[in-house]
């Protein structure tokens, strides 16, 4: 106060209009921002409530509308066929191909699959009969007909 | 709280729905078909002479001879047959192995069996031959050895089956009980092979004869054949010797473990163990799952470096000594006796009956996922061999299922001996018959469970705990009079 004598007159003029302004009401009191506080908390409870009972539901109506049929123990013989079939060798790629031979490789792990399939399900696991015949329309040589082929002569 | 009761009611909802399920699904498998069996068979004595029908050649219609070589004609002989006349059809066969006489296509049935005549001619030969050596050289090639078509077999059965039907419709039931002989030969010899599949087929068709043998017994003109079944061999397939014979193949794959416990193996040559191993027995298919696998089997590797160290000073080396090995030789050594002491820990058990093994079975099957000493979980990805080691229980319960099928099938005849000697009655408990011995169900070391209602007899294996409803197996009979 002992300074007024060296304010200009605007500046009296911006004090004076200082001085008439009155603290405004604050917009949040104590009690309020501690009662929203608490609703906010009760909201995040009521969501996860909602989500949870939302996907309850959710698999509610999806077990009733796709009810899971007895258990198939039979299968189509077949299957092992076009399982096997699905681990081409160019899919399959074992390690260094210098540890273990591709064809030794392939027939361990088809005969592995096939003592599995056998087992779970049964004779049905096994591929259907083959149909096959050489070029020529021979059959496959085995070693009964060498053995024929030995003794007739 | 308003907000929370359609939360609530929803969650009871779901909560009842899923308990009803539950307790449905309980129910159902309770009661979900036990295979049941409806026989109306005619009172029947023994033979005149006891052993005139029997499954097992008789030595002076044996062959000399190897059957093995004869069995792969049969099924060279099939996929000739199939590719000559490729308008038969398998899943035709396999829907008329279960229909009865009249509802068959008999023409077309009869065109059928007569295709595969030649073939069935082969397995009728093979079976005659006293002896059935299998010439694959498991022990030096492991599984690359080329096996059979099995499936073949499975054709072959249905066929047999199929013929035995026909014969029994013309009349022919000597020829019927013959043809089912043919088949209980070949699942003999089946069973004679090195490898698990080969047995195990084996075992399905014998248990494929035994149900065509309760259709044949149901014809008031079949013999009794309660010393043809009785006379066969107990078991009938002995799968012993291919479980050993698989567990073995280790070595022809991986023959660096022969050596194991003589020599010291390098680190690299470890990891090129490990790297094989991997391949071999991952069930894994693309390249980054098999890098995967391997970096974990080699990271659980190292993790068990202090649990093999304890392990080969618990076996008296030195401290020095181990320490003086490799890190990675002290684990591979410690992953391979734990495979053997697996195998038999496992395999011992597999020389008992089956009802006396299972409990030990069972809890030799909990060491593949325990450690023998610390009881630390101890996975397949940790000792990658014990992969290669067969279900032996469930390949045991197999071979004691099919026991059992023949022994319940035994009970029948010696329920049609007992009706023949008391005027066509029942016995009124399996107890009751004198006239044969009554064999007790080989799953479970316990007699049939039998049970007579008016004039019906229910004879009954329950499904045991181990197996599932499919497993168990009732017949519900009733006696006929005999025809005079």
């Amino acid at each position: 106060m002992q300074n007024d004598e060296r304010l200009t007159p605007s500046e009296r003029e911006l004090q004076g209009a200082m001085g008439s302004l009155k603290p405004a009401r604050a917009p949040l009191s104590r009690d309020r921002v501690m009662f929203r506080a608490g609703r906010a908390s009760v909201r995040r409870q009521n969501r996860i409530w909602q989500g949870v009972a939302s996907s309850l539901a959710v698999l509610l109506l999806v077990s009733v509308v796709s009810r899971p049929t007895a258990t198939v123990t039979e299968v189509s013989p077949d299957l092992l066929a076009n399982d096997t079939a699905s681990v081409s060798p160019a899919r399959f790629s074992p390690g260094p191909p210098d540890a273990v031979d591709r064809e030794r490789l392939e027939a361990f792990r088809l005969y592995m699959r096939t003592r599995r399939a056998v087992l779970d399900r049964g004779i049905e696991a096994l591929p259907a009969s083959p149909v096959s015949r050489s070029p020529t329309g021979e059959l496959p040589l085995t070693r009964e007909h060498l053995e024929e082929i030995l003794s007739s002569t | 709280m308003a907000h929370r009761i359609p939360c609530f009611v929803t969650l009871a909802l779901t909560l009842l729905f899923a308990s009803a399920r539950s307790a449905r699904a309980d129910t159902e498998a309770k009661t979900q078909a036990i295979p049941t069996v409806r026989l109306s068979v005619h009172p029947k004595g023994e033979p005149e002479y006891a052993l005139q029908y029997v499954f097992e050649t008789p030595y002076m219609e044996q062959d000399p001879g190897n059957g093995a070589l004869l069995y792969e004609r049969a099924l060279s002989l099939v996929t000739k047959t199939m590719s000559e006349q490729p308008d038969i059809d398998e899943q035709a066969l396999r829907r008329w192995q279960n229909s009865p006489l009249d509802e068959l296509p008999l023409n077309e049935v009869r065109k059928v069996v007569s295709a595969f005549a030649p073939a069935v001619h082969c397995l009728d030969l093979a079976g005659r031959r006293e002896s059935c050596t299998w010439e694959y050289p498991v022990r030096q090639e492991g599984f690359r050895t080329q096996w059979p078509a099995l499936g073949g077999f499975r054709l072959l059965s249905r066929v047999l089956r199929l013929k035995a039907r026909l014969q029994v419709a013309d009349g022919e039931i000597e020829d019927a009980v013959h043809t089912l002989r043919i088949g209980m030969s070949t699942a003999r010899d089946l069973g004679t092979g090195p490898l698990v599949v080969q047995n195990l087929v084996g075992v399905a068709v014998a248990a494929m004869m035994c149900q065509e043998a309760a259709r044949i017994i149901e014809d008031p003109r079949a013999p009794n054949l309660y010393w043809a079944l009785t006379s066969l061999p107990r078991p009938l397939i002995d799968m012993r010797r291919s479980m050993q014979a698989e567990a073995t193949a280790l070595y022809a794959e991986l023959p660096e473990l022969k050596r194991l416990e003589r020599d010291v193996l390098s680190n690299d040559e470890v990891i090129q163990v490990w790297n094989k191993a991997a391949a071999l027995f991952s069930p894994l298919q693309n390249r980054t799952e098999q890098w995967s696998w391997k970096v974990q089997t080699t990271a659980n590797a190292m993790s068990a470096y202090l649990r093999a160290k304890t392990h080969l000073l618990r076996r008296g080396r030195s401290l020095e000594e181990i320490e003086a090995l490799p890190a990675l030789h002290v684990v591979l050594l410690y992953e391979y006796q734990q495979y053997r002491r697996l195998c038999d820990e496992t395999f011992k058990w597999s020389t008992l009956p089956y009802w006396q093994a299972k409990d030990g079975l069972r809890e030799a099957s909990m060491l593949r996922v325990t450690d023998y000493h610390d009881q630390s979980p101890l996975d397949l990805t940790a000792n990658p061999f014990a992969y290669l080691l067969p279900a032996v229980e469930r390949i045991h319960f197999l071979s004691a299922r099919l026991g059992r099928d023949i022994a319940m099938l035994r009970c029948v005849e010696a329920i049609r001996i007992y009706a023949a000697a008391h005027d066509g009655k029942l016995p009124k408990s399996l107890a009751e018959i004198g006239e044969v011995p009554v064999p007790p169900d080989p799953l479970n070391g316990r007699p049939f469970s039998y049970r007579v209602t008016a004039d019906e007899a229910v004879l009954e294996s329950p499904s045991p705990p181990e197996g599932g409803p499919r497993d168990g197996l009732r017949y519900e009979i009733t006696i006929k009079q005999a025809t005079r």
